[in-house]
């Protein structure tokens, strides 16, 4: 009777199917002093699993490993694709060139490819003929004017510089 | 994948874009300074294009009609016309100071060399500024800056002698 039901429960404790309370009874039974031999080699299985279940580190150990278990990281692969790379760099570079490009221009002058000057011209040669002359004179004006201007300011440099021969 | 080259190639074409737009305006370089008083109702704007100092030499014009008095001055008058291509003025009297200043400040001292600065001792600020053609070593373009009572933007085009118009200078200031 004890054989047919240590067979049983050991054979379901190998498939991993028992229960906690088979494995109670397995237990118990195979500590009994009259078992017979055939029993023996897992009563000493049993008795070895129960003294290394019994066996328990110091805390201080333990917690020492796991802080160094936790303390390493998954060695990290490194896969480099050059190809998006390239495409991220050509984006870069146009970008660039796009925003030197846009910092010279905001210095530079608005285009003006749009005027029509036709519409602001005399209707007649005679007239622009005048407007030319009135422009000619203006510019001749502010030309002598320029040119006296910095006649008198030599004259005063020059006039400065005797105090000091 | 395909749709990401897509993207790519569509916004690199999108910063280009304005790149090739820039080299092309390069052209007209006199006009971008024009443009923003042109359109402005405050300015004056008279415009003599190149066909019309043609037609100079081909009329009649005299002394009297332009109210000279001498012929040696009409003529150097008119022999500077035979050089020009293009005359362009601006005036206003709205905010001159304004807009001497910042006139001053949109032109690329790069394109224009400073020739002259004057301050009169009437408050006129009035300043020259030349573009020279590197091929001629000729003036391509000339320009009168004054701040004061009245902006004023003078801009000759052609290919100028400037002594011619230094020397006319001189003789309208002798007379």
């Amino acid at each position: 009777m004890e054989d047919k039901k240590l067979n049983q429960l050991l054979e379901r404790y190998f498939a991993g199917e028992s229960s906690l309370e088979e494995e109670n009874q397995l237990r118990t039974l195979l500590q009994s002093r009259d078992l017979p031999e055939k029993w023996l080699p897992y009563q000493a299985i049993f008795q070895g699993l129960e003294q290394e279940a019994a066996i328990t580190l110091p805390s201080d150990i333990e917690k020492e490993i796991l802080a160094q278990i936790e303390s390493e990281t998954a060695p990290r692969i490194r896969q480099i694709t050059w190809k998006p790379l390239l495409r991220y760099a050509a984006a870069v570079a146009v970008l660039l060139i796009a925003i030197t490009w846009w910092t010279n221009s905001l210095s530079e002058p608005e285009t003006t490819a749009g005027i029509d000057w036709s519409k602001y011209e005399p209707e007649t040669p005679e007239e622009a003929a005048k407007v030319y002359r009135d422009a000619i004179l203006k510019l001749s004006t502010a030309l002598n004017n320029g040119a006296n201007s910095a006649a008198k300011n030599v004259k005063r440099v020059e006039t400065v510089g005797q105090f000091f021969e | 994948m395909k749709k990401t080259k897509l993207i790519f190639w569509v916004f690199t074409l999108a910063l280009l874009a304005p790149l090739l737009g820039y080299s092309q305006s390069q052209a007209n370089v006199i006009d971008k300074y024009f443009q923003q008083y042109v359109d402005s109702e405050d300015f004056t704007v008279v415009y003599i294009s190149g066909k019309m100092f043609e037609m100079f030499g081909k009329l009649d014009i005299d002394k009297e009609s332009l109210s000279m008095e001498d012929d040696g001055d009409m003529e150097a008058i008119m022999d500077i016309a035979k050089e020009m291509k293009g005359l362009r003025i601006l005036t206003t009297d709205k905010n001159p100071e304004k807009y001497y200043k910042e006139a001053k400040a949109k032109i690329n001292t790069k394109e224009y060399e400073v020739l002259m600065t004057v301050r009169s001792s009437d408050g006129d600020n009035v300043e020259f500024l030349v573009q020279e053609n590197k091929e001629t070593k000729k003036i391509a373009e000339l320009l009168l800056l004054v701040g004061g009572d009245e902006f004023v933007l003078l801009s000759f085009v052609g290919n100028l002698d400037m002594e011619k118009i230094v020397r006319l200078a001189k003789e309208l200031d002798n007379n």
